[in-house]
């Protein structure tokens, strides 16, 4: 479902990307692991469609290219991510916010939009799924919340807005073990066979509840090493300068 | 300047029932604002606009012969309200209708009674001299003591279909009696082709524990120079919202003078500005008496080369200890041509007091625009989401939920319309 060939990305003419190759089909998990400033988080924005990056090689899509899309198409295409540092949206209503997101996307797909009454039936549900108080919907976006909370509320969002294709950017750092617990159950919840999730990460301890299919390790703008879960622990105790050599 | 001269002329012609006493006052005003002069870059409080249109377009004031008949359809309210009409400058009292405990007359009738009312005119603001010179619709709303109207009074000041550059110069006094609460909106709207001008005075007194809540809508398409003038006794309650949009040339003057004790003060704001658009803005808060409580939050949208000016301050006299005072002005910019001025001011020469002020200016986040968009909600949409955050906090403290619609509406169709340009 999301093809990755030779990938290079530069911000300011700083190389950041080095030729990323990455194939994950339908129902796979992958974690890339790696150190700060290895290049991880700028891959999964370069995914999302952020602005302001240099870009050669190829991302696609279900077969089509990405590159060139705003983020609204890739996101109505069925890419999601949940950023590691989720913005707070002054004086915009979460719920209010959500129902804009899934609706953009019911009508994209020609599908009739939900009024508010229906919305909030859907939402109270989902809420549930992530363990958040029904109070956090007549939040505004964010604002307020701990660093769990956040995360806890990008993935009611992935949720809600059932994407094909989820990256998970460092969603568990700054998270307690009940919190990690939480995050991955609702990732778990979203996982089925046709949807496929990149999950980036410092540690394997996100791991152990999401058991991935394929590890990658990156340095550099690199990926070096590619494995199971057995890399993960590899990389957990060892670290990563084995890898250099 | 010659043209003034010859509009209180005409005005001194057409209505030779006026007392002579209203004369002199009349002309005394005159001569007081064409001594000053319209302000200049000179003027510390006034010197971000340009006032000379004022003096380029030779308005004339406008005659009984303009209220032409009127569509129903211009002075329907937007809310279950009371309502007091003016078309073109002119009362309509056949239109207009409040409830029990509340009388509006003429200032022409109260002035023939001789009942001493407030006319006065400062010595540093041109526009009210103007305004006492040429007030050609003046009205005195008053409510008894300990009345409580569970409705607004919708004031609707409508300028429409006139094709010469009329100008009028409204005084509205509001007087509020003891222990009672009203709501007032106080709209001035038009959709002339030809520029026209409203120079308006609007004078609010509040007696002992009085709760006043005003929401000035703003939507003149002309010019339009505002003064609007609060005095609160003990315990007085005012709450207000001043909402500005579509008007070319904008001055509003904002005076709180605190009477006594107790008395608190919020005073919001929100202008809307596009094209070349000019709004400029200064509040004065005078805390002249301890234990008062007055909180500012202005904020303006700015698009296209429109500018904006906010001038505030607050003054915290020696004896007013306890006060407690905010002030704050956020503005953003949502183009690299649109500008801002913005010079929040404290004054405070008590000990014991708690004050605050602050101002910031700047453009929509990218990040959160671009989060916004990173969930499938396109980029006009998620401008939109973000401008309506920005502007919803001031809304939500206006009493009448009619209202909170009328103008969420307003600004949603002002965000549409600069997206078709």
């Amino acid at each position: 479902m999301l093809e990755i060939k030779n990938l290079h990305v530069s911000i300011d003419n700083k190389k950041i990307l080095k030729g990323i190759n990455l194939t994950i089909i339908s129902g796979e998990l992958h974690a890339i692991m790696g150190r700060n400033g290895s290049g991880k988080s700028t891959l999964s924005h370069v995914i999302a469609g952020k602005e302001g990056y240099e870009i050669e090689g190829e991302i696609l899509f279900n077969g089509e290219s990405l590159l060139g899309k705003s983020p609204e198409e890739r996101a109505l295409a069925g890419i999601f991510m949940s950023f590691q540092y989720p913005v707070v949206i002054s004086g915009v209503n979460n719920t209010y916010f959500l129902k804009a997101a899934l609706n953009a996307k019911l009508k994209a797909n020609g599908q009739p939009e939900l009024d508010a009454m229906d919305f909030l039936s859907l939402i109270k549900e989902k809420i549930k799924l992530v363990g958040m108080d029904e109070s956090y919907l007549s939040r505004n976006v964010n604002d307020g919340f701990s660093g769990g909370e956040k995360k806890q509320n990008e993935i009611l969002q992935l949720l809600t807005l059932e994407p094909t294709f989820a990256i998970l950017d460092e969603t568990d750092s700054g998270l307690d073990i009940d919190a990690l617990k939480i995050i991955a159950n609702g990732v778990n919840q979203y996982r089925n066979s046709e949807r496929g999730i990149l999950a980036i990460t410092h540690y394997q301890r996100l791991l152990d509840y999401m058991k991935p299919d394929v590890v990658h390790a990156m340095i550099d703008g690199k990926i070096v090493k590619t494995g199971d879960m057995s890399l993960a622990k590899e990389l957990e105790k060892k670290g990563y300068s084995w890898l250099i050599d | 300047m010659e043209y003034f001269k010859s509009q209180l002329d005409s005005l001194n012609n057409q209505w030779t029932h006026e007392p002579e006493k209203m004369m002199h006052l009349r002309n005394s005003a005159l001569e007081q604002f064409l001594q000053m002069g319209l302000p200049n870059k000179h003027w510390e409080d006034w010197q971000f606009t340009d006032f000379s249109p004022f003096d380029k377009t030779k308005f004339r004031i406008s005659s009984a012969d303009d209220v032409k008949d009127i569509d129903k359809y211009h002075t329907q309210s937007f809310t279950d309200s009371f309502s007091i009409i003016i078309l073109n400058g002119h009362y309509q009292p056949q239109l207009s209708h409040v409830p029990n405990g509340v009388t509006i007359r003429t200032l022409f009738d109260v002035f023939i009674k001789d009942e001493k009312v407030g006319l006065s005119y400062s010595e540093e603001n041109p526009f009210i001299a103007l305004n006492t010179s040429l007030m050609n619709c003046g009205l005195v709303v008053d409510v008894s003591d300990g009345i409580q109207i569970d409705k607004p009074i919708h004031y609707q000041f409508i300028s429409t279909g006139i094709k010469d550059n009329i100008m009028n110069h409204p005084r509205l006094l509001i007087r509020l009696g003891e222990n009672s609460s009203t709501e007032i909106i106080e709209h001035y709207k038009g959709e002339s082709t030809s520029l026209y001008w409203n120079n308006c005075v609007t004078v609010c007194e509040l007696g002992k524990n009085g709760e006043l809540h005003h929401t000035r809508i703003q939507e003149d398409t002309g010019y339009h120079t505002g003064n609007m003038e609060y005095h609160l006794q003990n315990d007085a309650r005012l709450n207000t919202l001043f909402f500005n949009s579509g008007t070319e040339l904008y001055r509003g003057d904002v005076n709180i003078n605190f009477n006594g004790q107790n008395a608190s003060a919020e005073l919001n704001g929100l202008s809307l500005l596009n094209n070349n658009q000019h709004m400029d803005m200064r509040i004065i808060v005078d805390h002249a008496y301890p234990h008062c409580t007055s909180n500012q939050l202005f904020k303006y949208i700015l698009d296209n080369k429109s500018t904006g000016v906010f001038n505030g301050r607050v003054i915290v006299q020696k004896d007013s200890q306890k006060t407690d005072s905010s002030q704050s002005n956020k503005n953003l910019l949502l183009s690299k041509s649109s500008s801002m001025n913005s010079n929040p001011q404290l004054e405070i020469y008590a000990d014991d007091v708690r004050c605050s002020h602050g101002s910031t200016t700047g453009q929509l986040d990218e990040e959160v625009l671009y989060y916004l968009r990173s969930r499938g909600i396109d980029a006009v949409m998620a401008q939109q989401l973000m401008v309506e955050g920005f502007a919803g906090e001031l809304l939500v403290n206006i009493k009448n939920e009619k209202t909170i619609t009328y103008l969420s509406n307003k600004l949603t169709s002002w965000l549409k319309s600069l997206e078709n340009g």
